[in-house]
């Protein structure tokens, strides 16, 4: 049994010719003597044969066509890539151009937007200080002089455009006839800086 | 000049060379030599026709890709095979793959192994036909390791050492598939290779 089993690892090798003359010899004489592996290796003897005979199957008559338009699809192809990107990339420049001046353009719009004075430009001479004008402040101090009210405001900020500069500051607002101050006078202001 | 004629047939490893140097004729040649081989290869390992073909296809496209990666120490055959035999694994594995994600599908094994009715005439004497269709049933039972070197040695006819680079496993382990591959058809072919 277990000789039926060597013998039976070398089949094909006896079968293709692939065995030394030792060997084959043994075999020889080994399927002489068991009806088992002699039908065995008739059996592949037959197999090989049937194999060899299954019928072949052609290829479409449109094989050759189909093949010549995927190599022409796929050389054109090639040949796209490189002119689609020079393509799509002198075709984007413009575009690309135009963002990034669109992109300047909106930039420099909020900054001018961020930096802009907040003082309406109809009243050039209208006070503001802490972004708000002087009338909506309520004054920390008031001293009446002669010919002035001294009003005295704690400034947090000072807009750009002020020429008063970063500390407190006080401003003489010209007393009217009235001895009262009014939205009107402030634009009068003579203001001194300390 | 340019044509096959049989007195001066190229040999593959000639056109591979000449398509090399832009003879596109060549790869025509080469086309019509080995498509029909390829073909049944293919058709045999994937056990579908349609799908065989277009895997030929795709061979013939990745040899013309890929004509400069050809270097004449290989067999021409050897190079065109492992190039199909590669496709078609992986097909195998994508099939697998779809089986796998879908529960409605039967597998191509049950479909593809359908005795048409037309075999199954009770008035047709058991002829080549069934038997043929018997065969290929069981080549494609067999699995791909074994198929495939089943396929290459018995059914393409190439030598072992071929087989060995093509398949790119030892040739002791060639013969070795071979036999036990044969062993396995011969098994489930028993009451057949008796008739």
């Amino acid at each position: 049994m277990s000789e039926c089993k060597r013998f039976k690892k070398l089949i094909s090798d006896y079968l293709d010719d692939e065995l030394s003359a030792d060997l084959r010899v043994n075999f020889d004489n080994h399927l002489e003597d068991c009806p088992g592996c002699a039908d065995t290796t008739s059996q592949i003897e037959t197999l090989k044969d049937e194999l060899k005979k299954l019928p072949q199957i052609q290829t479409s008559p449109d094989f050759d066509t189909v093949l010549r338009t995927r190599i022409r699809i796929e050389s054109g192809i090639g040949r796209r890539r490189l002119h689609e990107i020079v393509w799509d990339w002198s075709a984007k420049i413009p575009v690309y151009g135009m963002a990034v001046a669109l992109m300047i353009i909106a930039i420099v719009a909020v900054i001018s937007q961020v930096n802009k004075p907040t003082r309406p430009e109809a009243y050039p001479n209208e006070i503001w200080i802490g972004g708000e004008p002087v009338e909506n402040k309520t004054p920390n101090l008031i001293k009446e002089s002669e010919n002035y009210i001294e009003v005295i405001y704690e400034i947090d900020r000072i807009p750009p455009q002020n020429s008063l500069t970063n500390r407190d500051s006080i401003k003489n607002v010209r007393k009217d006839s009235s001895n009262e101050m009014n939205t009107s006078r402030i634009q009068r202001v003579n203001h001194r800086v300390y | 000049m340019g044509y096959e004629t049989k007195s001066k047939k190229p040999t593959d490893e000639e056109l591979i060379e000449r398509f090399q140097n832009g003879d596109i004729y060549a790869f025509d040649l080469i086309v019509k030599r080995y498509k029909n081989q390829l073909l049944n290869f293919v058709y045999r390992f994937l056990g579908n026709a349609e799908e065989a073909e277009d895997l030929v296809q795709e061979t013939f496209l990745r040899v013309y890709r890929n004509r400069k990666a050809y270097q004449r120490v290989a067999k021409f055959s050897t190079w065109i095979y492992t190039i199909a035999g590669n496709l078609a694994k992986t097909e195998l594995r994508k099939r697998k793959r779809r089986k796998f994600f879908s529960i409605s599908d039967l597998g191509y094994d049950d479909k593809d192994y359908d005795i048409s009715d037309e075999a199954f005439n009770p008035e047709k004497t058991v002829d080549g036909n069934i038997k043929e269709e018997i065969i290929h049933r069981e080549i494609q039972a067999l699995s791909p390791k074994f198929r495939e070197v089943i396929l290459l040695r018995d059914v393409k006819e190439l030598s072992y050492e071929e087989i060995s680079q093509i398949v790119n496993i030892p040739l002791g382990t060639v013969k070795s598939r071979v036999n036990r591959g044969r062993l396995k058809l011969q098994e489930k072919l028993r009451h057949l290779l008796k008739i």
